[in-house]
């Protein structure tokens, strides 16, 4: 699962894709969203401390790890998934191009969650081509 | 594909150079704008535009920061001197002449700039200034990397009372010490 959130801890985007590697049970994967943000103590620790963007493993498992990521302006992305460390840093960094992107939009209020279907589009590609999904 | 259009777009390599009369033509009418439209309250035009320079400088930031620098800032420090350096000459092709520190307010800093871009052709007006948009920049950048504050400008004058316009100090007045 992919999350965006805001500064303030809101989620501005959500996007579910099935791991590839493993087999979870249904209800572990409802759960995603629950452990994604149980995660966010652990990495506000990480990413106040650090300068660098991709904050590399939050949290590992038994058969998945969650990655984190932030921009400049403390927007976090999430991940949860399967795949290799180098894999997922290459999509954060292409994701966060295409959120600036959307940033851009003078009609986008900051904060607010992203409801473009050109966004949605775009991330699924990247996620289909980049993590194997 | 057409849908795709804009998201296919480059924008690490796009540095474009803009015409100077070209945005301050755009700008001059925005004061206007808010002229007519707010009369004599001065006080809700400097908010206008300062909650523009806001909305500004948080989008800048982000795009200055992936040209720019990949990296983040978590000292205080560190993001004025970025803001100072990179970040002033991305926006007005010149570095701001100095960050300062006043032993009588240790909360604030000032930024100074001797000869700000957008004040060129706006002459010295009692309360409201085109600054106020500059503040609003800056309080958008400073926020968004998560040191709250408030900005505010003075032009310089002298004991004397004799002015310097357009040169401006920025004072950054944070509330949070632990940030300083």
């Amino acid at each position: 699962m992919f999350l965006i959130l805001s500064q303030d801890d809101h989620p501005l985007y959500e996007r579910r894709f099935p791991l590839k590697k493993t087999t979870l049970g249904s209800q572990q994967l409802l759960n995603a969203q629950f452990i994604l943000h149980a995660s966010l103590d652990v990495f506000e620790e990480k990413y106040k401390s650090s300068k660098e963007l991709f904050l590399k493993e939050i949290e590992q498992k038994q058969d998945y790890r969650i990655f984190g990521y932030v921009t400049p302006s403390n927007i976090r992305f999430l991940i949860l998934t399967d795949q290799e460390e180098e894999k997922v840093k290459g999509f954060c960094q292409l994701a966060h191009e295409q959120l600036i992107k959307v940033l851009m939009n003078p009609l986008y209020q900051l904060g607010s969650s992203i409801s473009s279907s050109n966004f949605d589009h775009v991330i699924q590609q990247l996620l289909q081509t980049r993590l194997n999904q | 594909m057409k849908k795709f259009q804009f998201f296919d777009k480059n924008i690490r390599q796009q540095r474009p150079e803009l015409n100077f009369c070209t945005f301050n033509y755009v700008f001059a009418e925005y004061i206007c704008y808010l002229k007519r439209k707010h009369g004599n309250d001065y006080n809700e035009m400097n908010s206008k535009m300062e909650q523009l320079g806001v909305s500004v400088g948080i989008r800048l930031y982000e795009v200055v920061s992936l040209r720019e620098r990949n990296k983040r800032e978590t000292k205080l420090v560190e993001q004025l001197r970025f803001i100072q350096g990179i970040f002033w000459k991305h926006l007005f092709g010149r570095q701001a002449e100095s960050i300062e520190k006043l032993k009588d307010r240790p909360n604030d800093y000032l930024i100074r700039d001797e000869n700000p871009l957008l004040l060129k052709y706006i002459s010295e007006e009692g309360h409201i200034s085109p600054a106020q948009f500059m503040c609003g920049i800056l309080k958008g950048v400073l926020n968004a990397s998560g040191f709250t504050c408030q900005v505010s400008y003075q032009f310089k004058t002298d004991e004397r009372g004799v002015s310097y316009y357009p040169h401006t100090v920025f004072i950054l007045s944070f509330e949070d010490a632990r940030d300083l």
